[in-house]
């Protein structure tokens, strides 16, 4: 399977870690895979139901480490173009490759480990978040909480709420802007502390 | 149908910006030509590690799905909603009743997931809660609107991580209750020491 070309941005020639991948370094592929993961499941859930994000991102990484290790991508600066063509191509040809597939998680594959260890670095603090969800109106949480966690598609979150699938996609924008300047400043209550001293 | 950009002027801050287009990838909206041009550029931005937008969507979805399946998403919980989190036994949680003539600190145990602060509350007839968190300066340092409750329970519940109480103990906060219902909008508790 060969991914398409693509007129992704390039990355500077030199980019170390890169490089260091291409050369075989396993520890570099490693931190390769876990910045492409969140973009692979961002273009999986994009296309596939829910439940298939995560085989499909599992899948396209251990594809890439695969094409690493072969060789096969010549220039740092084509390592994310690649990538992309291995998502797309994958998308379009996933049903007739499992058999192969199998083979090369085998082989290659990150492990389930892997990718809770890469996931565990992302994580928000879980009081963190409290402090911020609980700032929003009652319609934003919902709307954020449908999404994130029921995986509910906007019309079926329109209906319950009564609105438009428009004032969905503006009202979820906004709450996560507003989580994420939450989340970038201190928790509401360790204000306190630092005013007072 | 090509609405990615529309929205983009509410931030200040420059998330926006990402944040805003990111979601509509991922939602599916955006026409083709709009999805494979933002994919190329998010794949080399991840992998250059330059796309702090997305790792945030990672994490914030992630740990959401997981404050949801512990039962600890929502801060405001009912009676039923409480009894509910118990029988789940996932989490630790402890029960604080707590007593707005003799305000004490909540006793939290070692281990304790979960600090659940039962608020006595008449709120017969309310259509709205909200409530507002001041420093003992006076300053506003947090707003809670729309909290969830039943009229009938006579009481709210306040959900909370353990490690946000022992936190918010430490800190001299008063938190005013609001009601809104027939007869307008008025404080209905001022908690101090909580």
């Amino acid at each position: 399977m060969q991914p398409q070309s693509s007129a992704a941005t390039p990355l500077s020639d030199g980019d170390p870690t890169v490089l260091r991948a291409m050369a075989g370094d396993r520890r570099a592929e490693q931190e390769l895979c876990m910045r492409l993961l969140p973009a692979v499941r961002a273009f999986a859930a994009r296309r596939l139901r829910s439940v298939s994000v995560e085989d499909f991102a599992h899948d396209a990484l251990t594809l890439f480490v695969e094409a690493l290790r072969a060789g096969r991508i010549e220039h740092s600066s084509a390592a994310a173009g690649f990538a992309l063509g291995i998502c797309r191509n994958l998308a379009r040809e996933r049903a007739r490759n499992d058999e192969r597939r199998r083979d090369l998680t085998e082989r290659f594959g990150p492990t389930a480990a892997d990718l809770l260890a890469w996931d565990s670095e992302i994580l928000v603090r879980r009081e963190h978040l409290e402090d911020c969800y609980s700032q929003l109106t009652s319609k934003a949480r919902h709307v954020i909480r449908a999404t994130f966690c029921e995986d509910a598609v906007d019309h079926d979150i329109a209906c319950a709420l009564s609105i438009t699938e428009a004032n969905v996609r503006i009202i979820r924008h906004r709450s996560l802007l507003a989580l994420r300047t939450c989340l970038d400043k201190p928790i509401s209550w360790t204000q306190v502390e630092r005013s007072s001293s | 149908m090509n609405r990615a950009h529309e929205d983009q002027d509410f931030d200040a801050t420059g998330h926006g910006d990402e944040n805003g287009p990111l979601d509509d990838y991922v939602r599916g909206l955006g026409d083709e030509t709009f999805a494979q041009a933002y994919e190329e550029d998010l794949f080399s931005r991840a992998l250059a590690g330059t796309a702090p937008h997305l790792t945030f969507r990672a994490g914030l979805g992630a740990t959401l799905r997981q404050m949801a399946s512990r039962g600890t998403l929502d801060v405001w919980l009912t009676t039923a909603q409480v009894e509910q989190l118990q029988a789940a036994g996932q989490v630790r949680a402890v029960i604080f009743n707590f007593d707005p003539e003799h305000p004490v600190e909540p006793d939290i145990p070692p281990g304790t997931e979960l600090l659940i602060t039962r608020i006595p509350l008449d709120v017969k007839g309310a259509r709205l809660l909200e409530a507002d968190v001041f420093s003992s300066d006076g300053r506003l340092l947090k707003h809670m609107p729309d909290i969830n409750f039943n009229p009938e329970d006579g009481a709210v519940y306040a959900c909370c991580e353990a490690e946000l109480a022992r936190l918010a103990g430490t800190q001299p906060t008063l938190v005013r209750v609001w009601v809104t219902d027939d007869a307008g909008r008025r404080v209905v508790a001022e908690l101090g020491g909580f």
